[in-house]
């Protein structure tokens, strides 16, 4: 069987995403379960493999999972709790399901912010500079002693970049806060989904670093979400259509992909290398597919550059042209290459890129409601720095 | 000899000095900015990591930058997490300047806008932390004292 047979046969979420919600990661991670059991139409005896992405006190370490939902698992890994293993954590179910090491896998994410339900669990943990003070700065380029002390800091130096570099403009980055929110107004699961954004709104909101505005910013959010992975085989014996993990590529790293959230020859990596790189073609090879096969695209909107360096990466349009392609194009309701119907992390939710996933599958199924991208056939799942996954129709 | 300015400027934190940078700290707080530079195969290393990125080699030697950069980016910082040092500091400006054959991060200190551009020249300075030690930073020379943004 090859990699390309995995499915996900189910998915769900926390009962709702919230600033905070007010209940702690353990009780969200079960609800996400029980949601997606109930989507697959299966039991939870049947879930033997448990891909967990946030662990304490942010989310919940698996083998506390294991230990409170009664899980019975023979295959079980946890990431470092950063919101860059979405397309690694479905590579790697698809992979189990593939070599027989489990039956089903859950692929569970849960994230409370520092701001939210996590101040109760360990807040001297969660609240500070943390890794920003390593001898090699941060896990997405700050430097906590230079004032880049957060992500967002560092993905404005980026975004500056790409502005200065291509003639970008200030407009050109609300195109995308604003169009996220327009899709959020059309989710019920969306925090921001009662509070549409103009463009006016925009310019109103406040300065936060570089040419970052607030709402350029992602959410810090309280939210659970699960996605039941299997093989195709297997599918058959769920309820639910299963959607196919088609094509898949994982992390870069390297001293270039310093800063998280900037492309390659940029010039802002540690390995300063500037100039124009090839398009990422592999996540489209693996599946037989093109770039013009994708019918919407899903990118880790952490923060709304995130959008211009996701386009340019995978060929979408050639480097610099981003904010044309979205002009041109559209990513909004109405647009004709939507772009995270969800919402996204800056309107929808911060749950490190899961319910983009969850929002795919619904997609891929016909069952988005107002939101529904016409015949959905393929969808993709990005990040600036070259990770992604292909779900289609089976 | 290098000799370089220590700058006023709103206090941030200090480094996390340990046994095996210390010596690169020590550098800065006596007025010359060093990084290791690669005893086996040359490579001018940075950040300031005990391993060469270029040979894997664990020896090397201090040597001293160049004391004048062009900056690659900046961005002024209006937000600082309330839980932070920084949040007392904003705005401030920071950015990374291309110093010699590396691009280092540092608070730029320019106060007439020039800094904006890319290709502005700096000039390497020092700027109190607030644990009483020293972070590297750049200036502009504006023609007046610079201030933090």
């Amino acid at each position: 069987m090859s990699v390309g047979d995995a499915c996900i046969i189910g998915v769900g979420t926390s009962d709702e995403f919230g600033f905070d919600l007010s209940t702690n990661p353990l009780v969200l991670q079960t609800q996400a379960l029980e949601a997606a059991l109930a989507d697959a139409g299966a039991e939870k005896n049947v879930v033997d493999g448990l891909i967990s992405s946030h662990g304490h006190p942010v989310g919940v370490d698996y083998d506390e999972f294991v230990l409170a939902a009664g899980l019975d698992i023979r295959w079980a890994t946890q990431r470092w709790s950063h919101g860059r293993w979405a397309a690694t954590s479905m590579a790697e179910a698809a992979m189990v399901v593939s070599a027989g090491l489990a039956d089903v896998v859950a692929v569970v994410d849960t994230s409370t912010s520092p701001f939210n339900y996590a101040r109760h669990t360990a807040p001297e943990r969660v609240v500070g500079e943390g890794e920003a003070m390593r001898d090699s700065g941060g896990g997405h380029g700050e430097w906590a002693i230079h004032g880049i002390d957060t992500p967002g800091v560092a993905t404005a130096l980026a975004a500056q970049r790409y502005m200065d570099l291509f003639g970008a403009t200030e407009e050109d980055l609300a195109a995308v806060a604003v169009s996220f929110r327009a899709h959020a107004v059309m989710n019920p699961l969306a925090i921001m989904r009662n509070k549409p954004m103009s463009l006016d709104d925009y310019f109103n909101e406040p300065r936060m670093a570089g040419p970052f505005r607030r709402a350029d910013f992602c959410l810090r959010s309280d939210g659970s979400t699960c996605l039941l992975v299997t093989s195709r085989q297997r599918a058959a014996d769920f309820g639910n259509e299963p959607v196919g993990i088609v094509g898949m590529t994982g992390l870069r790293a390297s001293r270039e992909d310093h800063v998280l959230f900037a492309s390659p020859g940029l010039g802002v990596g540690l390995g300063a290398r500037d100039g124009d790189i090839e398009p990422e073609r592999a996540v489209y090879a693996a599946a037989g597919l093109d770039v013009d096969d994708v019918d919407g695209l899903y990118v880790y909107d952490a923060f709304s550059s995130n959008v211009w360096m996701t386009l340019d990466r995978f060929g979408f349009c050639k480097r610099g042209e981003a904010p044309q392609f979205i002009r041109d194009r559209g990513i909004g309701p109405g647009g004709s290459f939507p772009i995270n119907t969800n919402g996204g992390l800056l309107s929808e939710a911060q749950l490190s890129g899961y319910a983009h996933l969850v929002e795919m599958c619904r997609q891929l199924r016909g069952v988005a409601g107002s939101r529904q991208i016409p015949n959905a056939r393929v969808l993709q799942w990005a990040t600036p720095r070259g990770d992604s996954v292909l779900l289609a129709r089976r | 000899m290098q000799d370089i300015d220590v700058v006023a400027a709103k206090l941030g934190p200090g480094p996390i000095v340990h046994p095996d940078c210390q010596d690169y700290w020590a550098e800065l707080a006596s007025g010359r900015l060093c990084v290791p530079r690669c005893r086996r195969c040359g490579t001018v290393r940075f950040p300031i990591l005990s391993v060469c990125h270029g040979c894997l080699s664990r020896e090397a030697e201090p040597v001293i930058l160049e004391e004048t950069g062009r900056v690659v980016v900046s961005v002024v910082v209006h937000h600082a997490p309330k839980s932070g040092v920084w949040a007392s500091a904003v705005p401030y400006r920071t950015g990374l300047v291309s110093l010699g054959e590396l691009q280092v991060p540092g608070r730029i200190l320019c106060h007439c806008g020039a800094a904006d551009v890319p290709g502005c020249e700096v000039q390497v300075g020092r700027v109190p932390a607030v644990d009483g030690g020293h972070v590297w930073a750049f200036q502009h020379l504006c023609g007046e004292q610079a201030r933090p943004v």
